[in-house]
């Protein structure tokens, strides 16, 4: 096509164009055709863009659950409200954010006990659950409408939300519902579900003491930094499966806790059906250790000094499916540090804790 | 509502229409190529055995020059600095950096776009990182770079190479890791094959034997050399120099 602009006056139109049309397009529909769009069950929805600290990956956000102003707003306020259960349960019941919204552990139907990980950060985790075995984190709540958590009764739920002064408003601008009564409960639990993980895709924890550290605003203690050369080099080697930032390297790994796998502690095979995976467990997050005791898949450990202490002396190298790294020359039954060495370790671990999380009112109780 | 909506997409036509005038001239002046110079796409699609048998992970069965028999259970590396090597021995740059997990086909796979129609007589690229790269947060934080990390307190940078699993001896099942990482133990690896690049799409075959890490110039014995080489500079050198030779164009 034979071009009639020059360069300069086409360098100019890239500026001048878009700050034309953002005005021209979005002064063109009137107040007027809003209601009308609303009242039609169509809404508008503000992105909500999650913070991402420097130095972390992308947050993985499925195209179907899209994080909302609309739907953080709703799901934080579903998280704190017993209206979703028949026995004045909430979310925060077992996920309190003071403990980093870890619950201590639950007895599951097979009357195992289950340590369950901590609300936060997992916006960055591809798969969830120690066995990886819950692969949309949208869906997860949807369990927590069974008689064994909320027990909840839909009817009754759908006239608590419709007579509430503030949730009818929240669905239908998070969702467009004009009215939940005219949907199914299985939409609705999912549409709850969805408004939930969109508030804990928001729940970030990154500003603890070791954040600061790196950040050059604080500095470690001598026991601190000795833990965190254990930490970070082969002495300890805890990042190979805990390295920064998240603390956690999302991937599977077997650390030798028992010689003979059975139950709950066959692990991911239980998911994948692999013998490769038998024994193998999520490498959960360092990030706020010290708050959520107790430790391991079934809450074997009740301290972190119990967790160190296996490390050290307990490891069993004959464990089927052993990570290799656990089993280093002179190091088959553990890690052999010293009192002092094992103290450090816990000393850096603790910098882990990060006290703004646990008050920020962003994640707090709305009412 | 219908009146709104229609008013927007004239409005709407009339923008796209502007932005269609305006980079028809911008085209004109950037997509000038060098004459005799086609630009075309080659795929190079890598492979991995262990001396001819297909790499299983987790199958016990390979057996190294050792003798100890071993199985795999993590293969992770970088290729760095992938170039083709002209007539003139001179390097055509394709790829700063690519990380490689053997157990995940997609990543078995380098797309280049800009490949030139040409002839050449090899291929040149690094297992790891230049030392440009090889520095605390350089490559972008997606989690198969920060899995690579390499402790500050360490040296900094990323793992080259995250080799696992487990082999036997006389005394049992025992683990072993090959990592290499710092700048002293970047290997490189030329190969000298006639690849001619045409118009249309190239696929170039790279097949990795893993027997070769233990293999040439050095016998790698896990029980005399170490089953785990992070910290182990004897150790990394000895796998650096025996991975010079790990690739081979197919």
């Amino acid at each position: 096509m034979m071009c009639l602009l020059s360069n300069k006056v086409i360098r100019s139109l890239y500026l001048l164009i878009p700050a034309f049309c953002l005005t021209f397009f979005f002064n063109s529909c009137t107040r007027e055709n809003e209601e009308e769009i609303i009242a039609n069950n169509q809404y508008q929805t503000v992105p909500y863009h999650i913070r991402v600290p420097s130095g972390w990956p992308e947050p993985s956000i499925p195209d179907f659950n899209q994080t909302t102003v609309e739907g953080v707003r709703l799901g934080r306020m579903l998280f704190y409200d017993p209206i979703l259960s028949s026995n004045g349960l909430t979310c925060s019941s077992c996920h309190p954010q003071d403990r980093a919204f870890a619950v201590p552990f639950r007895i599951n139907s097979r009357n195992e006990v289950v340590s369950i990980p901590p609300i936060m950060n997992l916006a960055f985790n591809p798969d969830w659950g120690w066995k990886g075995q819950d692969l949309v984190l949208d869906h997860l709540p949807l369990t927590d409408f069974s008689p064994e958590f909320f027990n909840t009764n839909m009817d009754t739920l759908v006239s608590r939300i419709k007579k509430h002064n503030l949730y009818p408003l929240y669905f239908r601008e998070a969702f467009g519902i004009g009215d939940v009564a005219n949907i199914s409960h299985s939409e609705l639990q999912h549409k709850i579900s969805y408004a939930l993980i969109q508030f804990v895709r928001t729940v970030i924890s990154d500003n603890s003491k070791f954040d600061k550290v790196m950040r050059r605003e604080a500095a470690f203690s001598p026991e601190e930094l000795s833990g965190a050369n254990i930490f970070f080099t082969e002495k300890g080697d805890c990042f190979h499966c805990h390295g920064t930032p998240l603390f956690t390297n999302n991937t599977f790994n077997n650390t030798g806790l028992d010689s003979i796998l059975s139950g709950q502690n066959l692990g991911r095979y239980l998911f994948t059906g692999l013998n490769s995976d038998k024994g193998k467990f999520s490498s959960p997050s360092l990030r706020n250790i010290e708050l959520t005791a107790p430790y391991m898949h079934d809450s074997r450990f009740n301290t972190l000094e119990e967790v160190v202490e296996f490390y050290n002396s307990g490891v069993r190298w004959n464990s089927p499916n052993i990570d290799p790294v656990m089993t280093k020359p002179f190091k088959e039954y553990g890690l052999n540090l010293t009192p002092s060495e094992k103290s450090d370790l816990i000393s850096f671990l603790k910098t882990l804790t990060d006290t703004s999380f646990l008050t920020n009112p962003d994640y707090a109780n709305p009412f | 509502m219908g009146n709104c909506s229609t008013i927007m997409r004239l409005r709407l036509l009339f923008f796209l229409l502007l932005i269609a005038v305006i980079n028809a001239c911008k085209k004109d002046d950037e997509q000038s190529v060098a004459p005799g110079i086609v630009n075309t796409s080659l795929n190079i699609e890598i492979s991995y055995e262990v001396d001819g048998q297909s790499l299983r992970f987790d199958t016990s069965g390979y057996t190294c020059d050792a003798g100890y028999n071993y199985s795999v259970s993590r293969l992770w590396y970088y290729l760095g600095n992938v170039c083709m090597i002209r007539q003139d021995s001179s390097l055509e740059l394709l790829k700063n950096f690519h990380f490689a997990d053997a157990a995940d086909a997609s990543t078995s796979q380098i797309a280049i776009s800009n490949a030139k129609e040409e002839s050449y007589i090899g291929l040149q690229f690094l297992i790891g990182l230049d030392s440009l790269h090889n520095q605390p947060g350089y490559l972008p934080a997606t989690s198969q770079n920060l899995n690579m990390e390499w402790p500050v307190m360490m040296g900094g940078g990323y793992h080259f190479l995250k080799f696992e699993g487990h082999f036997s001896d006389s005394s049992g099942l025992h683990g072993f890791a090959m990592h290499l990482g710092t700048n002293n133990a970047l290997g490189k690896c030329v190969i000298y094959h006639p690849i001619l690049i045409q118009s249309g799409t190239n696929k170039l075959r790279l097949a990795m034997n893993l027997n070769e890490w233990f293999r040439n110039p050095f016998l790698y014995d896990f029980n005399i050399d170490g089953n785990y080489s992070m910290g182990n500079m004897a150790a990394m050198m000895k796998l650096s120099q025996n991975g010079n030779d790990v690739f081979i164009v197919k």
